[in-house]
């Protein structure tokens, strides 16, 4: 007998660790160290290398760094882990998410408030800054005109703006964005029955080529290593007439091996008389549905599986061209493309409502590489061809489509923005302070702490809000909001000065306020503000605030404007962030924390 | 036994009580758990001590009935078992005896202590405590539905309101009710339908990680969590009904059982043979099709040649159904799965759905199956989102439990409730009882 002898079993080692303890701390400000120098345009790349060799992963992602990541520490495992489920739905915002939760945990420990009230107090202040974004008068919220190609281009931008491991030029940035928003504006299905998948789009990777050759086309490309130019010369699919007149490839589409060693065969031993072959049985049945097809006038034969070479060369004789080991991938791709009925049997009589029609077939070279490049008239497939000098680049080329293509389908289903480049943040962290001050006796009673614990964490939850703005830069920049709108403002490491004017900034960071809006002259830097236990902005300040009213510039109506002056080159420096994934992202990131924040200590299972 | 009590005590105390701690498990497979349940903590740390072990068996098994009270349980245990010592002491060191007395007399006090305690329990505690409690609680009449409906929200909240942030437990608190009360419709099955929940937990809440609490919500109608193999458009425009056939056998015939050989005589046999297989799959599916069928559900898996067929036929296909799923659903629709050998679909084996389409909680998309009005207790489920998965998992924890209180309430003998008392009352009568074993 062999077999495992199971060990008996371990008792768990119980360590009574605090979440105060410096093992966990640290555990969680290196996390966030990582996080926070990914985040952001000038974010910087992320290598990751098996210990036993192998390949090495350059990212900037949250999805591919955390995904990649091997995490011991309980704490940061349950971060990433509420990261990933985000990125699972969202695509986008997973650093944001990551750094707002490390950061919150990692600063409420060290302040003097018990874990659980500040846990408590945070949820609430989630629920204050939830309605405010969900509020109508919320200035850094704006409706998307989904119709509007510029402003769909300069949410795609700043999708993509932010993944520096792309290594693109502001051009071919812009061509990028221009192609994703090609790609996807195509793969809306013109009727209002179709669905929306991400599924539509399909991406084909060309690596040695540079980003600028990357380019969107209709209906689906593959790479057919025999199927070249001269054989497809040579192989002319047959074309029949549609009703109509219209010129029309019939496609007849296998999921079943069309090889002889179907499924569908019952598996058993088999004595035959003699002179009776169980091959030459099997391989008639398969040119009966060969003749099948050819009477049907069929063009072209896609097969999942393996197609038998004699049939092939029956097929080729009478016109009709044969694509098989297309793989399941690809047969989703071309089901779509051409409206063909997967067939799985061999034993049916196939009639003209199975097949599926294309336009037209052709070959492509991309690279010394050929490709077979199917059309359709009807269907909404499209293929984005993108090109890249390297692996690396390339890898993360796809999954940033993959991610702008979804922040766009999020954006037809919830058609609203949020000013990006950290701008929302500062402002939401202002109106934070401000709500609390305001509200200071209905939250007191609510929450039942003292008002120093209010403020305290209040000021803390808005102070790392401001912080995942100032993590965009790397460089050592100042970070400087104005007064009244509260956008953030990237002044140059060498400025002496706290004025966007004079330090020759012209714009915020989201490119909706100039210095001529503002009163630059106030301006402050982020952040030290923050460190003092009172709110910055007392409730004078607010009614200030309601005075300048006319000073107050909302996304909303500056888009609106923007829009009716210039058409070209409006939304060139906007950057724009979904408000659905942005908002997911903030509560995702603060729940998270004020779990973490309740717990006592840890115990390990060692079994 | 004092001195374990009083770890286990030190371990759970953090968590005791409203504004409680978690304790954060990280098991074996690496999985990270956090929880201020007491049986799941007692239970991850996996005791070595046989005394240890007693004690975990006796706490495992009032949770499984109460589903609450493990705390409390441990800390009156310990603070009984830490007099009994002290008395012990102070006994042993003003009797200047030789040790064998001294054990003799040790053992006299643990007897005694035993007694009394046993007196407390059969004694005191139905007759003085108890009076004294129910002054103090409230009666609710079980009849009476606008009442139940007011205090069930209470108990619910009281129960999980130590274990969450505030917001959460408001949360968590109206989607339990809410999915009690939309399992009896009426009211008066409320017991059995908790009950029914308690039962079929694993499949009530569907988690959804990912997604902030706020957005959990509850679903009428049965909801498998799969999706469909194969959706064919249906036949006929009307959408109000739609029949559906159980099959639990692959609908492909199996091979033989015994190892045989086919002998082949010539070729059209042997054209014959492999066609077989699909020939009998179409006979199946004419006959479902005769009965009108347009769903097809199945535990096993489905091949494409059969996906295919189906689909030809305008049948909507949802494999690798878990089988429990499937219990759950013969319970709502009154329906048996169609039988293995004679393959003859009767009436009984379909069933009538109102609706069916495809209902999409996070990354994944499941089939929802509507149930007819009025056929006993009502099909539910609580969709529980999360951050993550393992504070879904915390979450459909907490409200399995919070329906077990629910049950516990509603059982209460004299239909009495002050908050949390009954819970107390068993709790002691579970604590005295293993002491009695113990101290033996």
């Amino acid at each position: 007998m062999s077999g495992v002898i199971p060990s008996p079993k371990q008792p768990s080692t119980i360590f009574n660790q605090p979440l105060k303890d410096p093992e966990n701390t640290r555990a969680i400000s290196t996390f966030r160290a990582i996080v926070q120098s990914c985040y952001g345009p000038a974010g910087k790349l992320k290598m990751i290398h098996n210990a036993s060799g192998g390949h090495v992963t350059t990212t900037s992602m949250s999805q591919t760094l955390l995904r990649t990541m091997s995490v011991s520490n309980p704490v940061v495992k349950l971060i990433t882990s509420a990261v990933l489920a985000h990125t699972g739905q969202f695509s986008d915002c997973g650093l944001f998410a990551a750094f707002l939760c490390s950061r919150l945990v990692e600063s409420c420990l060290k302040l003097l408030v018990p874990q659980q009230v500040a846990a408590k107090i945070n949820e609430e202040l989630l629920l204050v800054s939830l309605d405010y974004l969900r509020s109508e008068t919320c200035r850094c919220k704006a409706s998307l005109d989904v119709g509007d190609a510029n402003m769909m281009l300069a949410l795609v931008r700043s999708t993509l703006g932010s993944k520096p491991a792309l290594i693109v030029n502001s051009t071919e940035l812009s061509s990028l964005s221009r192609l994703i928003l090609q790609g996807f504006l195509k793969s809306i299905p013109d009727t209002t029955e179709g669905k929306l998948s991400l599924t539509t789009v399909e991406y084909v990777c060309v690596e040695g080529s540079t980003i600028n050759n990357s380019q969107v086309m209709d209906g689906v490309l593959f790479e057919t290593p025999k199927i070249t130019e001269k054989y497809l010369s040579k192989v002319q699919p047959r074309k029949t007439l549609y009703q109509g007149g219209k010129e029309t490839i019939k496609v007849a589409l296998f999921n079943t091996s069309l090889s002889g060693d179907s499924v569908e065969f019952v598996d058993t031993a088999y004595e035959a008389d003699v002179g009776v072959s169980g091959d030459v049985v099997v391989l008639q049945q398969l040119m009966q549905v060969a003749a099948q097809l050819v009477q049907l006038q069929v063009g072209v034969l896609a097969c999942q599986k393996v197609v038998h070479p004699g049939v092939q060369k029956y097929l080729a004789e009478n016109g009709v061209l044969t694509v098989d080991r297309l793989g399941s991938l690809h047969v989703g791709a071309v089901q779509r493309l051409t409206g063909a009925t997967v067939v799985s049997t061999l034993h049916t009589a196939i009639t003209e409502e199975y097949l599926g029609h294309l336009h037209h077939v052709s070959t492509v070279q991309i690279q010394h590489k050929n490709y077979l490049h199917l059309q359709s008239a009807t269907a909404d497939v499209t293929t984005l061809v993108l090109c890249s000098r390297n692996e690396a680049s390339l890898l993360e080329m796809k999954e940033v489509c993959r991610t702008a293509h979804h922040v766009l389908c999020q954006a037809l289903k919830t058609p609203l923005v949020l000013s990006g480049g950290g701008c929302t943040e500062p402002h939401l962290a202002a109106h934070i302070r401000t709500q609390v001050t305001i509200q200071e006796e209905t939250l007191l009673a609510k929450l039942g702490c003292s008002r120093a614990q209010l403020y305290t964490t209040a000021n803390n939850f808005a102070s790392c809000l401001e912080q995942v703005a100032q993590a965009l830069d790397h460089e050592g920049a100042h970070h400087v909001s104005d007064p009244v709108n509260h956008h953030h403002w990237l002044l140059p490491p060498w400025a002496a000065t706290m004025d966007p004017a004079e330090a020759g900034v012209e714009n915020c960071v989201c490119g909706m306020l100039t210095t001529h809006e503002i009163d630059t002259a106030s301006c402050s830097p982020i952040g030290h503000l923050g460190n003092q236990s009172q709110p910055p902005s007392s409730p004078k300040g607010h009614e200030n605030q309601h005075d300048n009213k006319k000073t107050c510039v909302s996304l909303e109506n500056y888009l609106n404007k923007k829009r009716q002056k210039d058409v070209e080159c409006g939304f060139s420096n906007v950057l724009l962030d979904s408000f659905p994934v942005k908002v997911n992202a903030l509560v995702v990131a603060v729940e998270t924390a004020n779990m973490i924040l309740t717990v006592n200590r840890t115990i390990f299972d060692r079994n | 036994a004092a001195s374990i009590s009083h770890t286990l005590c030190g371990i759970l105390q953090g968590s005791f009580g409203p504004n409680a701690l978690h304790n954060m498990i990280s098991t074996a497979t690496g999985q990270v758990l956090i929880t201020s349940d007491g049986s799941t903590i007692i239970k991850s740390l996996h005791l070595s001590h046989p005394i240890g072990n007693l004690l975990v068996d006796a706490v495992q098994s009032h949770h499984a009935i109460t589903g609450d009270g493990t705390k409390t349980f441990l800390l009156i245990l310990r603070e009984a078992l830490q007099t009994i010592c002290n008395i012990c002491d102070k006994e042993t060191t003003f009797s200047h005896v030789n040790s064998q007395m001294r054990k003799e007399q040790m053992q006299q006090v643990c007897i005694q202590m035993c007694q009394a305690f046993a007196t407390i329990l059969d004694h005191t505690l139905p007759e003085v405590i108890l009076p004294n409690i129910l002054k103090n609680a409230t009666v609710t009449d079980f009849y009476d539905l606008p009442q139940v409906r007011q205090h069930c929200p209470c108990v619910v909240k009281t129960f999980l309101s130590g274990k969450f942030t505030p917001r959460v437990v408001d949360i968590l608190t109206e989607i339990v009710c809410g999915v009690i009360f939309k399992t009896s419709k009426d009211g008066n099955d409320l017991a059995s339908a908790v009950l029914q929940l308690i039962d079929d937990f694993e499949l009530v809440w569907i988690e959804v990680p990912g997604k902030p609490v706020a957005s959990s919500r509850i679903v009428e109608g049965v909801i498998l969590q799969r999706d469909f193999a194969v959706k064919a458009e249906n036949r006929d425009t009307v959408q109000d009904s739609i029949k559906f056939a159980v099959v639990e056998t692959p609908l492909e015939p199996s091979k033989t059982e015994t190892p045989s050989t086919l002998y082949v005589k010539n070729k059209e046999q042997f054209a014959l043979v492999h066609s077989w297989k699909q020939h009998a799959v179409q006979m199946r599916i004419k006959e479902l099709e005769s009965e009108g069928v347009n769903l097809l559900l199945t535990s096993g898996h489905v091949s494409d040649m059969v996906l295919y067929l189906c689909k030809a036929a305008k049948i909507s296909v949802v494999h690798h159904i878990p089988k429990e799923e499937l219990q759950r659903l013969y319970k709502f629709f009154t329906v048996q799965s169609v039988s293995v050998s004679t393959w003859d679909v009767d009436t009984i084996n379909v069933g009538q759905a109102t609706f069916c389409k495809q209902i999409t909680c996070g990354q994944n998309r499941y089939v929802h199956i509507g149930v007819k009005e009025g056929s006993g207790l009502g099909a539910v489920h609580g969709i529980v989102c999360g951050p993550n998965p393992g504070l879904c998992k915390l979450f459909t924890n907490a409200m399995h439990n919070a329906l077990k209180v629910v049950r516990m309430w509603l059982d209460g003998p004299n239909s009495h409730h002050h908050p949390r008392t009954g819970i107390n009352d068993r709790s002691l009568k579970g604590f005295s009882h293993n002491f009695v074993v113990m101290v033996r």
